[in-house]
């Protein structure tokens, strides 16, 4: 667990090099050390604290971390068009990252309080999930807010949620979908129509998704070697450290390397569910498939905005973006995934 | 496993990866090639290679039309201008009226508030190249204010300021010129745009002299931002030459447009690796290039302008270097030399432009049929003439026209040692024969003598030349009939290209094949340069080359052109008689060119007078001839267009001057 997440967050170590330092700004990788190392204190810490103590804790944190997404409405910082950044002395935080693993930890406490029937125990998670979204789709990041709905819709559903409710959501999905179009901003209304047509839009958004596919494609089998990318190299790919990363590590590594890296990936998936399936309470089971959610949808939206099956979104690639932020989020998760496998029943705790 | 939903959950994601998977297989694997030769393809750069224009030299290799270097000051708004930044930053977070940093003056040592910003913008406002200090926050009653040190409002106007002093200009011109620039630069809506204005050298000064560029580089350390641009431009000996060299201007848009479709325009900036073919086989041009528009710089133009050369790199991503694919090599434009010497074509068009005369000048070398001055007034100033009020003012003075060979005119008297010489070869006259002038030629009414109402009373053909007797020759015109006069003249020349300039013209020899109505008489119209015969000052130069030398040369403007002679058939002792009648020109006491300052260098010659308006009383003046007499070094030939008085009277001091330049210079060289 610990192995296979430190593998992930070297690689994209790696990979952050050499997409950076070919840009010239070498000091990108010996920050994400810095980040890794804070990361894996992070880890630790929530591992040490304990599954039991931090569902005593888990409304404050949600409390903390929904107060920072309002204050980041009204403080934060404008980075290309979006207000997603809290200054804090030298720092900068995303606290929409912070939000995915106290979202999860929160949704876990609620559901070990009481099981996800009837309405009373469906109206606290939904409750939680409109609270941590709707201030992030404000931001305006509505990637990330759309996260939230599959890790909440994958949480309750493990944790025992009755089949009719599975259809009121599918219908109700069903149905704001193409309301939800028309109330797009702008930008992402653009970036779902060079999404479909990248060509029309080749100098503006489309020409991310072009490059993007061209590096990938041009992988092959092993790759042209690290550092070595014609896009990386060029300078042809903006982003390429951040939400693109994968696309570096597919044009220099290839399709062996690109599949190590969604295995590796797959793994930590596998043993959240794992942990879900086979958990003797309902909070290690909601914390397994919480994260194990989070990581999928996460890696799948990323790696398909960049091999063009998704439109372009924010989302980073867990453990192996570029950004303090994501990467100890990620860790976090990886702790709480930890703190979910080591808890066993308390009959005291779970009455 | 107590959950088999999270089992299934963990199929459905294993379904997702398992996508991602066959899509990363599809991209790699299948689709490698395609892909991989995109990404090739990325790699690969194309460099145009701009040869150097050829120039344009005289027969001494002095230069008449060359490519020199030239400096121009530029600034990069970017690097100098933070108040410009200043007033971007300020407008993008809505401060109203931020065009007032622009006219905020420093006063002393103080800083100068600027406006209130919000607190929260304060971040973006200082950051650099703001961050020095120069710009601060100055908080009062909790209000943030914005103050600026008097440094930061007037570094700009400054370092202009400094420009200008260390080059020579007028630092309110800069200024003004900058101030425009960034008018436009605060007007643009397009940021790319915008960032591409800011960041690339405007220039504020053309031409600033080599030794002022060499202080901008020197003293780069205290004018941040501003910059020396090289650029090449076309440097011309001056106006004596504009109608022979031409000008050069942008390609127009009809040009532009058959260039277009040809495929024939690159950019001057990234082309892309697949215009390799094209550039390489094609002459291409850019699409801001300047083109030969006008005589020789047209004429020449695929000669002078080479071409150019491409290369195909590709870039090695391991090392960084650069392979080379394919290279097509640049062909330099070729260099020109002429036959015209540069002082005399000075002289030449100074001795028209003295007098105001509209007209042509030809100097001719007899011996090897080089053109050693082809002047024509008015003409203009090849370097600014395509400033639109020059350009207007030349047009309004006379335009373009070159008068040596790209126009034709009536000949007049100029033709008649050529009917002489024919009569003579033809044995229809003999050296004694004599005509008596009654003034009139049968009828009083047409074919009247200029003298008319007077008389010259009996003349041989030497005395009929060099008064230019009217009525000699139409008698000579009658005895030679139509047929052959035309063929006689043709074999002068007349009604051919003169020259090896591609512009010369052939004018109209009227013969009675090619002219209707071609009625009894008309020969003698012909004879005495009158009726539709039409003639430009290269042939009358050549005609009298022939006349000079017995041989009929080609006339040659360019050194390459070999000398090539066409043999006249004409008996030296006729040219003789002839040559004796243009000596009395000058010479005899009667001749029409008397007195008029020719006689000092041996000359002879025959004078012209055309009418081309008898109600206005306006001539075209002739005088051809060469010099000296007895082995001729020089051919000239002095047009002068539509003015009052007779040749001799106009065109004979024009000529004095001329062959003045041509001795003096000659003398000099000899010494």
């Amino acid at each position: 667990m610990f192995g296979l997440a430190l593998a992930v967050s070297v690689v994209g170590i790696v990979f952050i090099w050499s997409a950076s330092s070919t840009a010239g700004k070498d000091s990108y990788a010996l920050r994400q050390v810095i980040w890794l190392l804070v990361a894996v204190a992070g880890y630790f810490g929530v591992v040490l604290f304990g599954g039991w103590r931090l569902r005593r804790v888990a409304v404050v944190l949600f409390g903390v971390g929904v107060a920072a997404l309002v204050a980041v409405l009204i403080f934060g910082e404008v980075v290309k068009g979006a207000r997603r950044w809290v200054v804090v002395g030298p720092l900068r935080f995303q606290p929409s990252e912070f939000a995915k693993p106290v979202f999860v930890l929160l949704l876990a406490h609620l559901m070990a309080s009481r099981k996800p029937q009837g309405v009373r125990g469906l109206v606290l998670p939904l409750a939680a999930t409109a609270l941590v979204a709707a201030p992030v789709a404000a931001e305006p990041d509505l990637g990330t807010a759309l996260v939230f709905l599959p890790v909440a819709a994958v949480m309750l559903f493990v944790c025992g949620l009755p089949k009719r409710w599975l259809f009121v959501g599918a219908a109700l999905v069903a149905v704001t979908a193409p309301l939800g179009f028309g109330m797009l901003k702008p930008y992402q209304r653009q970036r779902l129509l060079a999404f479909l047509n990248p060509r029309k839009a080749q100098l503006t958004e489309g020409y991310q998704i072009l490059q993007s596919e061209v590096a990938v494609g041009s992988g092959g089998l092993w790759g042209k070697g690290l550092r070595c990318g014609v896009h990386n190299a060029l300078n042809l790919l903006p982003e390429r450290h951040t939400d693109f990363i994968f696309s570096v590590v597919a044009e220099e590594w290839g399709f062996a390397g690109s599949v190590l890296v969604l295995c590796l990936l797959f793994g930590l998936v596998f043993l959240g569910f794992r942990c879900a399936g086979v958990a003797d309470n309902r909070f290690s089971a909601a914390l397994g498939a919480g994260v194990a959610t989070l990581i999928a949808v996460q890696t799948f939206v990323n790696v398909g905005m960049v091999t063009r099956m998704m439109p372009i979104t924010g989302l980073p690639l867990p453990f192996v973006t570029y950004g303090g932020s994501a990467l100890v989020s990620s860790w976090l998760c990886a702790g709480l995934l930890s703190v979910g496998r080591a808890c066993r029943r308390e009959p005291l705790m779970d009455a | 496993m107590r959950r088999p939903r999270a089992f299934l959950m963990l199929i459905l994601c294993a379904g997702l990866f398992v996508a991602l998977i066959a899509r990363l297989f599809h991209l790699q694997i299948l689709c490698y090639q395609q892909f991989a030769e995109k990404a090739r393809r990325k790699c690969l750069l194309l460099e145009v290679v701009v040869p150097r224009r050829g120039s344009i030299t005289d027969r001494n290799r002095l230069p008449i039309a060359y490519d020199a270097a030239t400096y121009d000051l530029a600034v990069v708004p970017a690097r100098f201008d933070r108040l410009l930044r200043l007033f971007l930053r300020l407008r993008a977070v809505g401060v109203p009226d931020a065009e007032r940093v622009f006219s905020l003056i420093p006063k002393g040592e103080g800083a100068a508030v600027i406006c209130r910003v919000p607190e929260r913008k304060l971040s973006y406002i200082l950051r650099a190249p703001l961050n020095d200090g120069s710009l601060f926050a100055l908080r009062c009653n909790k209000k943030v204010f914005l103050a600026a040190t008097p440094e930061l409002l007037s570094e700009a106007r400054e370092t202009l300021a400094l420009a200008a002093r260390l080059t020579g200009q007028s630092a309110d011109k800069l200024m003004s010129r900058y101030g425009r620039f960034r008018q436009r630069i605060i007007n643009c809506k397009n940021g790319y745009e915008r960032r591409h204005l800011m960041s690339s050298p405007y220039v504020v000064a053309e031409r600033i002299g080599r030794y002022a560029a060499m202080v901008v580089e020197a003293e780069s350390w205290r004018l941040p931002g501003v910059c020396v641009v090289e650029k090449k431009r076309r440097r011309y000996a001056g106006e004596a030459f504009g109608t022979l060299t031409g000008y050069m201007r942008l390609i127009n848009a009809e040009e532009a447009k058959k260039l277009r479709a040809e495929r024939r325009i690159i950019s001057r900036g990234y082309n892309p690796p697949s215009s390799y073919e094209r550039i390489a086989s094609a002459d291409c041009y850019f699409w801001d290039e300047k083109g030969g528009a006008f005589r020789l710089e047209a004429a020449l133009e695929t000669r002078l302008r080479g071409r150019k050369g491409v290369r195909l790199l590709e870039r090695d991503i391991e090392d960084g270097g650069y392979r080379i694919l394919g290279e097509v090599r640049a062909r330099q434009g070729e260099d020109v030399h002429l036959n015209i010497d540069a002082d005399l074509q000075r002289a030449a068009y100074e001795a028209l432009k003295k007098r105001g005369f509209r007209g042509a000048v030809v100097l001719v070398d007899p011996n090897n049929g080089a053109i050693l001055a082809m002047a024509s007034y008015p003409s203009f100033d090849p370097a600014r003439i395509t400033r639109p009020r020059y350009y207007r003012e030349v047009m309004e003075r006379g335009g373009l026209m070159e008068r040596c060979g790209g126009a034709c005119y009536l000949p007049g008297s100029t033709v008649k040692p050529l009917v002489a010489a024919a009569a003579l070869a033809e044995r229809l006259i003999t050296a004694q024969t004599t005509i008596n002038c009654r003034g009139y030629y049968r009828s009083k009414r047409a074919f009247r003598c200029w003298i008319y109402p007077n008389a010259h009373g009996p003349l041989n053909v030497a005395a009929a030349i060099e008064r230019s007797c009217n009525v000699f020759f139409f008698e000579v015109a009658e005895r030679l009939g139509g047929a052959r006069l035309a063929r006689w003249l043709a074999r002068f020349g007349l009604g051919e290209k003169p020259a090896d300039i591609p512009w010369s013209r052939r004018g109209f020899l009227p013969s009675p094949s090619n002219t209707h109505p071609w009625y009894r008489g008309y020969a003698r119209l012909v004879a005495i340069g009158q009726g539709q015969l039409l003639v430009s000052p290269l042939q009358i130069a050549r005609a009298m080359c022939a006349i000079a030398t017995g041989r009929l040369p080609l006339l040659r403007l360019f050194r390459e052109t070999p000398a090539h002679w066409r043999p006249l058939g004409i008996p030296q002792s006729v040219l003789d008689v002839v040559r004796y009648g243009m000596r009395l020109v000058v010479e005899g006491r009667h001749g029409t060119a008397h007195r008029t300052g020719l006689s000092a260098f041996c000359a002879a010659a025959k004078t012209g007078t055309a009418e081309v308006s008898k109600k206005r009383r306006l001539n075209h003046a002739w005088i051809a001839g060469f010099a000296p007499y007895d082995a001729p070094r020089v051919v000239f030939v002095v047009l002068v267009e539509k003015v009052r008085g007779h040749g001799g009277q106009v065109a004979g001091p024009v000529a004095a001057d001329v062959l003045k330049a041509f001795f003096g210079e000659r003398k000099r060289a000899e010494r």
